[in-house]
């Protein structure tokens, strides 16, 4: 059996976990976790990477859009529970997912958490081309020195907007992480805003 | 003695499932700065309130490549921080260092190192009652509440009338903090002295509390005030004129030494770590003068 290369649930999942946590600790920054992702021959493999980090039989997931075998990979490689978006703790939007869903009716349908209970909200792992060359768009809140400017997509763009425009009461909320197929990761915590000034 | 061995036990001590519980609460903490994120805490081969949610911490982020520090209450050869290092060390492997700037995994105990943190750099520090309601109110569900609803005048008056019965205001260690504008949080048992290091730092802190069952974290560049009245501004202890016997630092944080013999006095830097840095380049420094 080849066994050089392959992904490793203990090393390669604690760079990632390590990726994960730099990109929600300095919002607007870009962590790669590339090594890893290459380990993984399967399509949305950087979505599937998070996954695996962070999903077991304790925690639901929801696959927006006609990813199905992302759906099943996770399921079968991690016992993650699928649940509907409404009751998902992590919810995965592979590229696609428009057709099924827009970004207002996705923000509406995901779990915020409570008031008391913040931490049982959702977390998005929203799948871009890229994480650069779009608009330029001011970022400020905790994590940022002052703040910061970032390029994402338009339709990066449109999350963070639709996100503010939700006007969900802190510390209410949802993360948003934007990844890219090759490994790239923008993470992007309830409290940032758009524009504004700290 | 019987040593424990690497393969005997999972890279990190830790089961790969433990380790996702722990790593999921740590990012739900980052979100919410100053919010504590219960989780399942793991029996360790250290009892509970001997550092276990700072070790838990640590083995969940720490990788091969990793450089680890560890003290306690400043000092890096105390008994606690030397056990803890052992742990660490034997069930992954990683290098340990006695310098702030070599490491970017520094696990504390009441203690935030004196040269300043940078933000490839992370803090964990143990914390033994995570929670700065706990004197308000006894029950779990109650001081949920109240931090949902930012209720905090339990806190205020607490510190009000403790300055009217002990003239200050202030708590020797682990004086509350509020965390960027919305949670009070306690900052682990640091000195005061410690505390403005808190705001806006470079670092990200976390904080893990193995018995309470509780982590929580203050992201790089986040507002943390130290609780103050507006006419009773917020101190630190003075450490004016005061200098270590052992390095010549000034404006630093000590520890008192007395000698019951003599009745002298001494001061020495509490940062073991900076103190020993400060006498090798001193020392260097000489040499290279002959």
């Amino acid at each position: 059996m080849i066994t050089e290369n392959q992904f490793d649930m203990v090393f390669d999942c604690q760079q990632i976990f390590k990726a994960l946590m730099n990109a929600l600790a300095r919002p607007g920054h870009i962590e790669t976790m590339a090594p890893q992702i290459e380990k993984l021959e399967t399509d949305h493999a950087a979505l599937l990477a998070a996954g695996l980090t962070l999903l077991d039989n304790w925690r639901s997931f929801y696959v927006c859009g006609d990813a199905p075998e992302l759906a099943q990979e996770l399921k079968e490689m991690t016992y993650g529970v699928p649940a509907e978006p409404e009751k998902a703790d992590y919810v995965f939007l592979p590229r696609g997912y428009q057709n099924q869903k827009s970004i207002r009716e996705m923000l509406e349908s995901v779990k915020i958490g409570t008031l008391p209970e913040p931490h049982k909200s959702a977390t998005l792992f929203i799948e871009l081309d890229q994480l650069c060359g779009g608009p330029e768009t001011t970022l400020t809140g905790p994590g940022i020195n002052g703040a910061i400017t970032v390029t994402l997509p338009e339709e990066g763009r449109q999350w963070l907007v639709e996100r503010q425009a939700m006007a969900f009461e802190f510390p209410c909320g949802v993360e948003l992480y934007f990844i890219t197929p090759q490994g790239q990761i923008m993470g992007i915590p309830r409290k940032i805003k758009v524009g504004g000034t700290r | 003695m019987e040593t424990i061995k690497r393969n005997d036990y999972n890279f990190a001590f830790l089961d790969e499932g433990s380790k996702r519980e722990i790593r999921r609460a740590i990012l739900h903490a980052i979100a919410i700065p100053g919010y504590q994120v219960p989780f399942g805490s793991r029996e360790l081969p250290i009892g509970r309130g001997w550092g276990t949610g700072g070790i838990q911490l640590t083995m969940s982020l720490i990788g091969p490549n990793d450089t680890l520090k560890v003290i306690d209450q400043g000092n890096d050869d105390s008994v606690n921080a030397v056990s803890i290092k052992r742990l660490i060390c034997s069930t992954t492997g990683v290098e340990t260092t006695t310098d702030t700037a070599e490491a970017n995994i520094i696990q504390s105990r009441h203690r935030i190192p004196e040269e300043p943190l940078r933000e490839d750099q992370v803090l964990v520090l143990q914390v033994p009652t995570p929670e700065p309601l706990r004197s308000v109110d006894a029950h779990e569900a109650v001081t949920r509440q109240l931090h949902a609803d930012a209720e905090y005048t339990g806190i205020w008056v607490n510190l009000f009338e403790q300055l009217l019965t002990r003239g200050s205001a202030f708590k020797g260690a682990d004086h509350p903090v509020m965390a960027d504008d919305r949670y009070v949080m306690n900052p682990s048992p640091i000195p005061r002295y410690d505390n403005p290091k808190l705001d806006h730092a470079q670092c990200l802190y976390l904080f893990g509390a193995g018995r309470e069952k509780k982590i929580y974290a203050v992201p790089p560049y986040t507002k943390v005030e130290s609780l103050a009245f507006d006419d009773h501004p917020f101190e630190q202890e003075n450490m004016e004129g005061r200098k270590c016997r052992l390095c010549g630092a000034e404006h630093v944080y000590f520890d008192e030494i007395f000698d019951p013999e003599t009745g002298e006095r001494y001061y020495q830097c509490s940062d073991t770590g900076y103190c020993l840095k400060r006498q090798n380049e001193q020392k260097a420094e000489k040499e290279g003068l002959r």
